[in-house]
């Protein structure tokens, strides 16, 4: 596989996921606030792509290393990607804080429960709303079992979409009414998230010369590199391809655990200490572990 | 069967043994805690079932990854588009059969599995509470009580064969109480069939007492017939002639005994006619205390008893059943009647028989068409009797323990306040109530024909619908996942003549946890989006269902497609 092709696919690979990420993101957003607007949705979605780039990153990274996989001299191949990958993060965690929506709430507009009239299950709570009013509902009552006093009705109260709560007038009370419909949740996916995008908050670059953020960047880009050279830990594939795959996120976790420990020596460079001694260790590795053809 | 599919199936039947086995062991762990008795067999069967099935898809894709990458025979994916499409079809068709697989279990066993442990909780609960009920009767000789409790308990219960001689026992010794009143003679002032004497009769018994000179039962008598006929001029002489000889004569406690329990019994036979049942009930029972051979009282208590079952009912019928109730947490609109809407809080439904339904807990309010509260109650008990409910539970022994409603604000709509009519039956309470917070235990086709009754108790069906249209993808995303899982283990396949390094072997433990995290996030996006499609969109049942399926159908195709492009490219 020639270096032009190698690029190429990691640029498509780079939007790919980046834009299945988003895909996937958007019915998660629609969940939290059903009745926001598509600017609303578009406003929230954008402020999510530096995570998004940040997975989408590491993810097309895996995939060009496996598309590499038999490639008996990757050197030249990883060194541009090193190159091209350090650019388009940097470019783009520099764009992305820029790029915003004006803030156009729906809140103006008037929304209502789309369950009137009906009893739901929201918060624990049995909630009915009766018919509302030019956007203001009412009135509503609240059961909540296994309380001292459970039965509590209100004059009124106001949906706010983009929040997906029951405001109560009368109390100041918001109600969650997220899960209403599903209270299924995703297995550890929220703990990922969450180191994510403390990861992503720590490498964006505050200005555009921003050497700590040029260090960190080009660390982690290195490490994801180096991923390469655990390809061929082992001759069983899928064994490399999981090992590969769960070192930045390992990496990643160890970086939100230290931080919020807090009693680390030089912990403002500690992404650039943990990523580029990664890095050394598995570019070591790869001079020991070469690629191989056979079965 | 080749080698390769033995190799799968074999690789994904065992660590589904081995998610048998992790799901046993935590089932047999949590006994201790959940304290389920004589029935922890059945308890551990359905709650290692409902484990299994809940994990089914990340070990089948672990189990199918590790067998299609490790051991099914490795030569290169250097196929020509038709083998390409050939194997695809194999693996396909494998993971067809996987998710026929999950579907079966998770319709035909999941439900059966979950009920197998409810069940297991609430019959042992209940059996321990009539086994010592039924005990304690016999102790006390109320063998007709300890008959019922035993009854009772063989009807849940059939095959308890230690319980069989106990019964016929407690039948015998019954039978032997109620024989001994009728062996004594009957009371020569027994007047049996009291009700159906005529004025005529009433008329000869009172002469016939005055001329006997038993001025009491004259009285008795007299003051009956004149009940028919109340200015008979004749039964006005005699009653008269029979109160100014009794006021005059000092009458002999035997008389005066007699005079007293006639009084008495007219007294509550007063009550039976106004329609008092409950006062009727508790004095036919005092006089049934002091006086028990005599079959009038019996007869009129049966009578009252008769009446009472209508309007009220007994706490000793509910305190029989305090073990694991048949639902929880019910909240619903009962009805709505000019400008009035009444909403119900049900805490605890039981049943003591397959017809019988208690309510424990019960909460009212009524808003009226302002919005304003017109009436709030609360009652600790109820009985449903056929569309009502009847919320006044009497104490046999003390009417002061017997328990009402309570109206802490406003007024009771009806009258009498303690009868409440009902819109659902307790079966479809139950229903609901069970679909509502354990949706998995409702079979498929009957949760469907149940959601008729969403709209009548006004409760929103949405999450009932979202939890069936997930049910209905189950299979869909076993299906994807499998095929997907195969392909990936193709292509990430071990390039080792026998087996790895042992150490790669530690991988596999974390594999199922591995696995457990996208299937998850598939999962909650198909939930994220039935969500917006039913609720959003506002999409019934039927469209809903068939979107989603047409969007498994698109990632299947995509899947197919992405798997044939990877066998297929390195013969490029």
């Amino acid at each position: 596989m020639n270096i032009g092709n190698t690029v190429w696919r990691f640029l498509f690979s780079t939007f790919f996921f980046f834009l299945v990420l988003n895909i996937l993101a958007v019915p998660i957003l629609i969940s939290q606030a059903p009745q926001g607007g598509t600017w609303y949705f578009s406003s929230r979605l954008i402020t999510l792509w530096d995570v998004f780039f940040i997975t989408s990153i590491i993810v097309s990274f895996l995939r060009v290393h496996l598309l590499l996989y038999r490639n008996p001299k990757p050197f030249l191949g990883q060194l541009v990607l090193f190159f091209v990958g350090s650019v388009l993060v940097y470019a783009l965690l520099l764009a992305f804080p820029h790029l915003r929506l004006p803030q156009i709430s729906s809140r103006g507009e008037t929304h209502r429960i789309t369950s009137v009239n009906t009893i739901f299950y929201a918060s624990k709570k049995f909630i009915w709303v009766g018919n509302s009013k030019e956007g203001v509902q009412g009135p509503i009552l609240v059961y909540t079992p296994r309380q001292k006093d459970p039965i509590k009705i209100y004059p009124e109260g106001v949906f706010d979409p983009e929040q997906n709560t029951l405001h109560i007038l009368q109390t100041g009370e918001n109600i969650s009414l997220h899960d209403r419909i599903s209270k299924l949740r995703p297995f550890v996916l929220s703990t990922l998230w969450l180191n994510l995008q403390h990861f992503t908050q720590r490498i964006i670059p505050q200005h555009p010369l921003d050497l700590r953020a040029i260090l960190f960047i080009g660390t982690f880009v290195c490490m994801l590199t180096s991923l390469f050279s655990l390809l061929h830990l082992t001759r069983w594939l899928l064994f490399n391809t999981l090992v590969a795959l769960a070192v930045p996120f390992l990496i990643q976790a160890s970086i939100a655990f230290l931080d919020e420990l807090g009693r680390i020596p030089s912990l403002e460079y500690l992404p650039a200490i943990l990523h580029g001694g990664t890095a050394i260790l598995f570019f070591g590795l790869q001079l020991f572990l070469r690629p191989s053809t056979k079965r | 069967m080749d080698r390769d599919t033995r190799a799968t199936i074999l690789a994904t039947v065992g660590f589904l043994g081995i998610g048998v086995l992790y799901a046993f062991l935590a089932a047999y762990f949590s006994v201790p805690v959940l304290r389920v008795g004589n029935y922890k067999t059945l308890w551990i069967i359905g709650t290692t079932l409902e484990t299994l099935i809940a994990h089914f898809i990340p070990l089948v894709a672990v189990g199918m990854i590790l067998a299609t990458s490790l051991w099914v025979e490795g030569e290169t994916l250097q196929y020509s588009t038709r083998d390409a499409l050939h194997q695809i079809r194999k693996l396909f068709f494998f993971s067809l059969g996987v998710a026929c697989l999950f579907g079966i279990l998770q319709e035909g066993v999941l439900p059966w599995a979950t009920q197998m442990k409810q069940s297991a909780l609430r019959k042992t609960q209940i059996a321990n509470e009539l086994r010592d009920k039924a005990f304690a009767a016999e102790r006390t000789k109320e063998y007709s009580n300890a008959r019922f409790y035993l009854e009772y308990y063989l009807t849940l219960f059939p095959k308890d064969d230690q319980v069989r001689p106990l019964l016929d026992r407690v039948r015998e010794k019954e039978r032997e109480q109620q024989m001994q009143p009728s062996i004594k003679p009957q009371e020569p002032t027994s007047i049996l069939k009291f009700k159906e004497l005529t004025f005529q009769d009433l008329q000869e018994k009172a002469t016939q007492y005055y001329q006997e000179q038993d001025f009491v039962a004259a009285e008795y008598f007299a003051l009956m017939a004149l009940k028919m006929k109340p200015n008979h001029p004749e039964m006005l002489r005699l009653l008269a002639s029979a109160q100014n000889t009794l006021s005059r004569i000092r009458l002999t406690p035997d008389q005066e005994a007699r005079r007293s329990l006639f009084q008495a019994k007219q007294q509550g036979y007063e009550y039976l006619k106004q329609g008092d049942s409950i006062s009727a009930y508790y004095h036919f029972q005092e006089l049934s205390k002091r006086y028990p051979k005599d079959s009038e009282i019996a007869k009129y208590l049966q009578l009252s008893y008769e009446e009472v079952k209508k309007k009220a009912f007994f706490q000793d019928e509910v305190s029989l059943v305090t073990g694991e109730p048949l639902a929880s947490d019910i909240f619903f609109k009962n009805s709505f009647r000019e400008g009035l809407q009444e909403f119900l809080y049900f805490s605890k439904i039981i049943a003591t028989g397959p017809s019988t339904y208690y309510v424990l807990d019960i909460e009212g309010i009524g808003i009226d068409s302002s919005g304003k509260v017109s009436y709030r109650f609360k009652a600790p008990v109820g009985k449903f009797v056929d569309s009502t409910l009847l919320m006044h539970c009497l104490n046999r022994k003390d009417p002061n323990l017997s328990s009402k409603p309570t109206y802490f604000q406003g007024d009771p709509p009806t009258e009498p306040s303690t009868i409440l009519p009902i819109k659902l039956k307790p079966q479809d309470l139950v229903s609901l109530a069970r679909l509502i917070h354990s949706p998995t235990e409702t079979p498929f086709a009957t949760a469907i024909s149940l959601l008729d009754i969403f709209p009548i108790a006004s409760i929103e069906p949405m999450p009932v619908i979202h939890s069936l249209l997930m049910r209905l993808q189950g299979p869909f995303t076993c299906l994807n996942v499998s095929l997907l899982v195969l392909i990936l283990g193709r292509m990430l396949r071990s390039r080792y003549y026998t087996r790895p390094p042992l150490i790669t072997y530690l991988l596999i433990p974390f594999l199922p946890v591995l696995f457990t995290i996208p299937i998850s996030l598939y999962q909650y996006e198909l939930s994220i989006l039935v969500s917006i499609l039913i609720d959003k969109v506002g999409l019934g049942f039927v469209t809903a269902g068939l979107a989603l399926v047409g969007i498994q159908g698109i990632i299947l195709l995509a899947i197919l497609f992405y798997g044939v492009q990877s066998f297929t490219r390195e013969t490029a």
